[in-house]
């Protein structure tokens, strides 16, 4: 079998806060190869950014800070790269597309100065070759007038076009690795599916790999291969996207998918998860979900399940699964 | 934009007459300048007569309103009369005072600001180690010494059992640097603390922000990061602080130039307050808001030219 | 449900007092300061002979070095006098000069920056005007006029140094009313009938206190350095020992080697500058850890 782009081994990562240590990532694995989109899913606050941002290293530390595990990207571990070495690698191989277009853009930079940057530093084109690489950049991901756009600044532009430009950013050096940062979350629900559009149409341009971190399990089926769904710092569940939604494993996963509204069934009631999501600094011995569980029986307070394989690429932590709840 | 800095220096007119107000009602109004000035004279020249005199050769015995009037025209039209102390054409003094005053002034307070920056930068860029607590607990250090002790201190060890510098003086032409290389260090020391810590800040506050995260994850160099992307924003504020402070300019020109002898604005100033020499004083006054007025447009340009997002109307 | 217990049921003031205990630098400024303001309370009795022995002249005992006696521990001055006891003597007219001024300008900065920020319009003109033209003039020049033309007492100078000193604050608390004039919790007093009055010292206001209480402490050791300024100047409170009347008369002892004053008086206001400057910061962090970073301490010089 070939070597997966990027391998993420059992991966700890947490923060020191006023409170105490927060385990914000708690032995994640998974594994993401050439050319797959993973889609990995949870509600805030369950570790999933902390995840992505651990890959690419973009974690302020402190107060952030790796308690354990591996990140493999083709085959090197990127967690012991010295800062220089990853810096090369940010932006060339690995790109981000964040999350709020308007602050992750600087105000004071026009378009066509931030995306030439990333040019300026990771290949070897003259002055008026970036520029114009620029300008197809900009093209190539929607933005009508793109000579002229390039000169503006991210305020004269619309949400949708913020992120476009991200995009185009993002995948100005031909990343093998994107990852995506709850890339629709902060636009327009009409704007949203354009840019998912864009998004998968760029990796499948590129023939890039990517990582999508979002809480909305509807995106995940709309673009992802497979999916990872995370609960307080751990995976719950990885499937292919077809098997999660078809016979979903984790009471969480179904919690989730049943929270969401379906087209074309009104009879159906939608369900909210009762509780709410655990404190990581001072987790319960057993499954962090227990006591949100309705099926949750007394060993799932005292033990913490382990990932087992329920078929053949479908994982799950869950003792529903691994010989009963009692 | 040459209308907006015509029409912005027709603001200068009500401050003028706002700054001009203030010391009104401080020496005509609520002071007796006629009584100080009577008290000054020899004591047998002290009579009825005289007082009399006094009062209408400073025009005193008008009623306020016209005493206002004129002192605004007089600002306004830049005739201040002569010094009473002095014997000389206040716009004579004010022309040889400014030059002095500048010279001291502006080479020290660019010095420090930069200086100021380059440090904020390297704490920042070192956050949370030994050389950022070391910086910011020497600018706690420079806060709280008192400027006339540490400039006691310069002039005691540096110029006097040193001799390092000269202890004081002044001379006209480039020879003047050798009396202002103490007072420039003096300055910068003074100073430091407070806008080290300042800048920190911001930096500190700008370098958490998003956009600075996207740069990291281009792969941007730190130092570019800082210097490209981080300064760039904090202009804003950093101008906006930087004007703040020019007011207290004077506070540093007038004791460094009482301390070493210098011959500057400020010199001029505290002894016209001290003598009641109002032409002197409006001229001061005057010349002291105009350059105020004159640096906040100029800071607003150039808010313009750092930032896209503003517009000068 | 996994409740953070010490977290729940406490009050933003009550997790700021614990912020502030649990940051043992601060929580030290904080002893300093307050044995500074028992200092400068006793200093103001005659106790033990305080004042005879800061304000007696004794020509026979001139320039007693520091640590030489016991009787004068930081040595004598010019006049004989004790200047330890002047020093402690010192810290009276200095520390409530700062509290004098900050208190004289609280009234005045909050109402100006209430008035313009919440009613707008001609009062916003107004009061913007006359911070525009208290701004335009270098602060120092009219304390200096101020208390040249009404005299070097110890009221003329605390009400010069607040004329001078509030516009820094009012713009802040016109820029918080401004804002949150808008705010959520504004409109919702609004809607339930609230007049003017009440959402400015019941809902505005109180939002607003961190930032008035950190102004005030740091203003105050503003007022502290500008009292040796004037002191130089020949403008401090007149025939009292000060900080700054003490560091002006080392002026010229220096050059004879006699640095008693100097270094007694420095000394006192830098430990007792350096602790408020400390404490400012302590509770800055603990009253709004949101502002740690944030460029909304702005300095004072």
């Amino acid at each position: 079998m070939k070597q997966p782009l990027l391998e993420v081994k059992n991966l700890q990562t947490s923060f020191r806060t006023e409170e105490g240590l927060v385990r914000a990532v708690d032995g994640v694995s998974f594994s993401l190869r050439q050319g797959e989109v993973l889609g990995l899913a949870g509600e805030s606050g369950c570790g999933k950014s902390v995840t992505a941002y651990s890959i690419s290293r973009l974690l302020p530390m402190p107060p952030g800070q790796f308690d354990g595990g591996e990140i493999l990207y083709k085959g090197r571990d990127i967690l012991g790269l010295k800062e220089e070495e990853m810096r090369r690698i940010r932006g060339r191989e690995i790109a981000v597309v964040f999350q709020e277009p308007m602050s992750a853009l600087n105000p004071v930079a026009s378009v066509s100065a931030q995306i030439e940057e990333a040019l300026a530093i990771h290949t070897s084109l003259g002055k008026a070759e970036r520029k114009e690489r620029v300008v197809h950049l900009l093209a190539r991901v929607g933005i009508p007038d793109p000579a002229q756009r390039a000169l503006c600044y991210p305020h004269e532009l619309s949400g949708g076009m913020r992120q476009r430009v991200m995009i185009a950013m993002a995948v100005s050096c031909d990343p093998s690795l994107l990852i995506a940062d709850e890339p629709t979350t902060a636009l327009d629900v009409t704007i949203q599916a354009q840019i998912l559009k864009l998004i998968q149409d760029m990796k499948n341009e590129t023939g890039s790999a990517m990582l999508l971190i979002t809480h909305d399990l509807a995106v995940i089926a709309e673009t992802a291969d497979r999916a990872a769904i995370m609960y307080a710092g751990k995976l719950v569940e990885t499937a292919a996207v077809k098997n999660l939604f078809a016979e979903p494993a984790h009471p969480y996963t179904r919690g989730l998918l049943n929270s969401i509204p379906v087209l074309g069934s009104p009879g159906r009631k939608l369900k909210s998860i009762p509780g709410r999501v655990p404190n990581l600094i001072d987790l319960p011995g057993g499954c962090a979900f227990a006591n949100r569980c309705e099926l949750a029986g007394s060993r799932c307070r005292n033990e913490m399940p382990r990932m087992v394989n329920k078929d053949e690429g479908h994982q799950v932590r869950c003792h529903l699964h691994d010989g009963g709840v009692k | 934009m040459l209308s907006y800095i015509i029409r912005r220096m027709l603001h200068v007119v009500p401050i003028v007459l706002g700054a001009a107000l203030v010391f009104f009602i401080i020496f005509n109004v609520i002071g007796g300048q006629e009584k100080y000035i009577y008290n000054m004279l020899p004591q047998k020249s002290r009579t009825p007569e005289q007082f009399e005199l006094i009062r209408e050769r400073y025009g005193l015995d008008k009623p306020l309103i016209v005493q206002y009037l004129e002192m605004v025209k007089s600002m306004l039209t830049f005739d201040f009369g002569r010094s009473e102390t002095r014997k000389l054409p206040v716009n004579l003094l004010i022309k040889r005072h400014v030059p002095v005053s500048a010279a001291l002034t502006f080479p020290a307070f660019t010095l420090e600001i930069f200086t100021a920056l380059g440090l904020a930068a390297l704490a920042v860029s070192r956050r949370g180690q030994r050389l950022d607590k070391l910086l910011t607990l020497l600018s706690v250090v420079g806060m709280s010494i008192s400027m006339l002790v540490l400039i006691m201190l310069g002039q005691q060890f540096l110029a006097y059992r040193l001799g390092l510098f000269p202890i004081s003086g002044w001379e006209r032409g480039i020879g003047a640097v050798r009396y202002l290389l103490l007072p420039w260090l003096l300055w910068v020391l003074v100073t430091i603390g407070y806008d080290v810590r300042f800048f920190r800040t911001v930096l500190l506050e700008e370098i958490h922000k998003d956009y600075v995260r996207t740069a990291k994850a281009k792969g941007v160099r730190s130092r570019d990061i800082m210097f490209r992307h981080v300064m760039r924003n904090a202009l804003i504020p950093i101008l906006t602080y930087v004007v703040i402070q020019i007011p207290f300019l004077l506070t540093g020109t007038l004791l460094l130039e009482r301390f070493f002898g210098i011959p500057g604005i400020g010199d001029l100033m505290v002894n016209a307050i001290s003598s009641y020499d109002f032409p002197v004083l409006k001229a001061a006054v005057l010349v002291f808001t105009l350059f105020f007025i004159a640096f906040t447009l100029l800071t607003d340009i150039l808010y313009a030219l750092v930032d896209p997002r503003v517009r000068l109307r | 449900m996994v409740a953070d217990n010490k977290t729940v049921g406490a009050s933003p003031f009550q997790l700021s007092m614990r912020r502030l205990r649990r940051d043992k630098l601060g929580m030290a400024s904080f002893v300093i300061v307050l044995l500074f303001t028992l200092t400068a309370v006793i200093g103001n009795f005659n106790v033990f002979g305080l004042h005879d022995a800061a304000n007696s002249y004794n020509l026979e005992n001139r320039y007693v070095k520091a640590l030489s006696s016991w009787s004068h521990p930081l040595g004598t001055d010019n006049f004989g006098r004790d200047v330890l006891a002047r020093a402690v003597m010192s810290t009276r007219i200095s520390l409530f000069l700062g509290a004098a001024a900050g208190l004289f300008m609280l009234p005045i900065a909050i109402l100006a920056g209430a008035l313009s920020g919440y009613y707008g319009r001609w009062a916003d003109s107004i009061i913007l005007y006359v911070m525009s033209v208290i701004v335009a003039i270098p602060g120092l020049l009219i304390i200096m006029s101020l208390v040249q033309v009404l005299g070097r007492t110890f009221f003329i100078i605390a009400l010069a140094f607040a004329i001078t000193g509030w516009v820094g604050l009012a713009r802040v608390v016109r820029g918080s009313f401004i804002q949150s004039r808008e705010y959520e919790y504004v409109l919702a007093a609004r809607c339930l009938g609230a007049g003017s009055f009440r959402i400015i010292f019941r809902h505005i206001l109180p939002n607003l206190s961190h930032f008035i209480i950190v102004r005030f402490v740091l203003n105050f050791a503003a007022i502290i350095k500008s009292e040796v300024l004037l002191a130089f100047l020949g403008l401090s409170v007149l025939g009292v020992p000060s900080w700054g009347n003490m560091i002006d008369e080392s002026k010229q002892e220096l050059t004879a080697g006699h640095w008693q004053n100097l270094i007694a008086a420095s000394l006192f206001m830098f430990t007792f500058l350096a602790a408020l400057n400390i404490f400012g910061d302590s509770l800055r962090d603990a009253l709004d850890p949101k502002l740690k970073n944030s460029s909304r301490k702005a300095g004072h010089k």
